[in-house]
């Protein structure tokens, strides 16, 4: 994609491209902001057992 | 902003822009992922009780890891301008500064691990890789997730990739988010 003026790009071009770079970073980052919000929790000592025997069987097989 | 962002460690500086709102986050999950491993050697203790007494804590290595991860949200927050961090990025970020700085430590003669039966081994060996998992589970509750044999499968992959030293945040929270994802779902 060249501009019309011998491949030299213009400052309107680059100004151009710079523009719709902008917008769709506000538009990305927009999305990554998104979070589901994080609780402190209690977990369960029966959970913990349960994860932690599922890990070990990762490794044991 | 400031003309000279001091990212690393800004948030434990009184005088820097972040201080007030990051220093009280960061002293809360230094306590958290304290209590977090303190939980977790009870509950080996449950498991694998012949391995647990051999097993311990290394505070400093909470403090590392907690204060790296704090530099990433930072960063996320000052060179992104994002401010809202997933639980999925919590967990996979947080995850990285833990396996990088081990948080549940052995220390035994070799005679005696070998004496050992290969649950017991696998459990000493393999402690800080375990707690990384319980961890990412204590973040993103099982119970929560779309669909708890995908996220097994997540952790699995998880385990195989800090052990070959390839594990990476950015692909592992993306990961983590196939079953917990941003937006488009309910309740949670």
């Amino acid at each position: 994609m060249t501009d019309k003026n011998e491949g030299q790009l213009s400052d309107e071009t680059i100004s151009k491209f710079c523009e719709n770079e902008a917008l769709m970073a506000e538009v990305s980052l927009e999305q990554q902001n998104s979070s589901v919000p994080y609780k402190e929790r209690k977990m369960q000592v029966s959970e913990r057992v349960d994860g932690i025997q599922r890990s070990l069987t990762m490794l044991l097989g | 902003m400031e003309d000279r962002i001091p990212l690393f460690g800004a948030f434990l500086r009184e005088e820097s822009h972040f201080f007030e709102e990051y220093n009280p986050k960061f002293k809360a999950r230094l306590k958290e992922v304290s209590t977090e491993a303190t939980k977790f050697l009870h509950a080996v203790g449950e498991v694998q009780p012949t391995a647990a007494p051999y097993l311990s804590i290394n505070q400093p290595n909470i403090f590392i890891a907690v204060s790296r991860y704090f530099n990433d949200v930072l960063r996320l927050r000052t060179m992104h301008n994002i401010s809202g961090v997933h639980r999925t990025k919590i967990a996979a970020y947080t995850a990285k500064w833990i396996w990088l700085n081990p948080v549940i430590q052995t220390s035994m003669e070799t005679d005696v691990y070998f004496s050992l039966s290969l649950p017991d081994q696998t459990m000493l060996l393999n402690s800080n890789y375990l707690f990384v998992q319980d961890l990412i589970r204590y973040f993103v509750p099982p119970e929560e997730v779309l669909d708890i044999t995908q996220m097994d499968r997540i952790l699995h992959r998880f385990l195989y990739m800090m052990k070959v030293g390839v594990y990476e945040e950015h692909s592992a929270a993306a990961l983590l988010e196939t079953v917990d994802p941003i937006d488009g779902r309910k309740g949670a």
